[in-house]
């Protein structure tokens, strides 16, 4: 088994929220919103 | 034991040679087991998959106990199914909780004019000819603002966008439409962000300025020669020069500029070219720069309604990206390390989870547009997506001339999410699609009700994870073995980094 993701100690990078696509104030929950930055191809 | 409910296995293609070839299966592919409520993502060998399928369908397993804790610490498997159940609930509960203080965008139209001819635009011919925002209205929707957030149950703080249209036209109507909504958010406290063409941004930069705007997002087609073959005036003039320098001036007096670059199956073979233009001009590393990629879209869903016949429903109701783009958009990026910079593309949201280690994310809700997003159009109409604007059918209330909410609309949508939709409650890969695709599109669907799933097909959805793992792990994998092998040579350490050489002053 090989850990790719939840990896202690990971340097995870700051991400900066994009106000234009409803992120604001996201980042920091503990999970994700569907916004069309982080969904480009839009619901299918 | 037995394996959790969110417990999802990919198969992934990898390059030869990416990995040990004890984790490939027979096909040649190598699985990753992912779960989105611990977080975990690993790959793993056959032999795991194996006990974890027997598990699967109660069969009885001889897999070793390292396995088992293997499977069980990273919670693919658990103990017991409340406990498992309990974890997951809080993750929904806390997000609904933390949706209620969340942001509130509020989107203003002045008018629906704009002054290019896009053909892909999904605004189309709304943007010949359109009433406009006056005044009176533009008082009404501020004014409209706190109810439509009492109604949503939400306390976060309203922040506006100007949508369009194009919102930044140099005409003397929109100057003043625009100042007002500036002043009147300026004065509330409300942060603005603007949606533009672009091509009159940099005259608009100083009032954006002067009331405190922070960020603007314009778009560009690729290149000059691709973007100026399509994104032009009515009268067919090209825009692109203006656009950049829009970018540009807009950057360099200290507003965020996010660049949409759309791509389709025109521009995707040119994208490494605009790749180079971008960081020629500086734009990839630029601080105040963000450039991100769009799919153009089908949008024939915008014009069908619950009552249309069902085979019309199911005719315009497809999805957006034509086959193959995804694919073609791929194979470019591998070849192209550049572009991947300039784009860091993400559309399954796993890239910080696999290139930094970070957690999985789970998506519990498919689009923000159902919970905290609402546009105001010039004809008084309140929207829940700002796809659908201008289209009365999509509209979910009136803030002009009177004040008008339609909860029996709204709701069902607003609460949507992956547990309310049957078919998504016990599908694992929801919460790698945020349960039930477009709520819209959903709607319109199955003759009006939100609580149905227009999934494209669960195999869409993990393909679109199972595309990006292949294009992802042989990147990171290499990373870890880059950053192993400079820990083990001693790089980075002092005694190497102190070598003549490795400061500039030192050489």
């Amino acid at each position: 088994m090989i850990a790719i993701s939840m990896i202690k100690d990971a340097e995870v990078s700051e991400k900066q929220p994009d106000c234009c696509t409803a992120m604001r104030g996201r980042k920091n929950l503990d999970v994700q919103t569907n916004v069309m930055v982080g969904d480009p191809d839009g619901c299918e | 034991m037995l394996v959790s409910p969110n417990t999802v296995t990919f198969s992934v293609a990898l390059p030869e040679g990416t990995l040990d070839p004890s984790y490939l299966d027979e096909s040649g592919k190598v699985s990753v087991l992912a779960n989105a409520v611990s977080g975990s993502m690993d790959i793993v060998t056959p032999a795991e998959i194996t006990a974890l399928e027997r598990l699967r369908t109660g069969d009885p397993t001889d897999a070793d106990s390292t396995v088992m804790a293997g499977l069980l610490e990273r919670g693919y498997i658990c103990a017991d199914a409340d406990e498992d159940d309990s974890r997951y609930r809080s993750i929904v509960d806390g997000y609904f909780e933390a949706i209620q203080q969340a942001p509130f965008q509020f989107m203003f139209i002045p008018s629906f004019v704009c002054n290019l001819a896009c053909p892909y635009c999904f605004e189309g011919e709304l943007t010949t000819k359109s009433p406009r925002m006056d005044e009176e209205m533009i008082d009404a929707a501020f004014d409209a603002i706190p109810m439509i957030q009492e109604l949503h149950d939400n306390s976060g703080p309203p922040y506006i966008t100007l949508f369009g249209g194009e919102p930044l036209l140099d005409t003397a109507y929109q100057r003043g439409a625009v100042e007002r909504i500036l002043r009147s958010s300026y004065d509330r406290g409300y942060p603005v962000t603007a949606i533009t063409n672009g091509v009159a941004l940099d005259k608009y930069v100083p009032m954006l300025l002067r009331y405190g705007c922070e960020e603007v997002q314009v778009s560009l087609d690729g290149t000059p020669e691709i973007h100026d073959s399509r994104r032009v005036f009515r009268n067919g003039k090209p825009t692109f020069e203006l656009i950049e320098r829009g970018i540009d001036v807009a950057a360099d007096a200290g507003l965020r500029v996010l660049v949409r670059v759309l791509i389709d199956d025109e521009s995707v073979e040119a994208m490494p070219r605009f790749a180079e233009f971008a960081q020629s001009k500086g734009w990839i590393d630029h601080p105040k720069i963000r450039m991100f990629h769009g799919f153009t879209k089908a949008i024939t869903f915008l014009y069908v309604t619950p009552d249309h016949p069902e085979e019309q429903r199911r005719r315009m109701v497809r999805g957006d990206v034509k086959p193959g783009l995804q694919e073609s958009f791929y194979r470019m990026l591998r070849a192209n390390p550049l572009v991947d910079r300039m784009l860091e593309p993400d559309p399954a949201r796993i890239r910080s989870a696999v290139m930094e280690g970070d957690r999985v994310r789970p998506n519990l809700q498919g689009c923000s547009a159902g919970t905290s997003v609402v546009a105001f159009d010039p004809n008084g109409k309140v929207y829940g997506c700002p796809e659908t604007v201008g289209r009365p059918q999509h509209a979910c209330g009136t803030f002009f001339p009177e004040f008008s909410y339609a909860g029996g609309y709204r709701d069902p949508w607003r609460h949507r999410h992956v547990d309310t939709v049957p078919m998504c409650r016990d599908c694992n890969v929801k919460l790698f699609c945020g349960g039930g695709g477009c709520p819209i599109k959903a709607w319109a669907a199955s003759g009006g009700d939100f609580n149905t799933c227009y999934c494209p097909k669960v195999s869409a959805i993990k393909t679109r994870v199972e595309t990006e793992l292949a294009y992802l792990l042989p990147m990171a994998l290499r990373r870890r073995q880059d950053k192993a092998a400079r820990s083990e040579g001693g790089e980075g350490t002092w005694e190497q980094m102190t070598r003549v050489g490795s400061f500039p002053w030192m050489s």
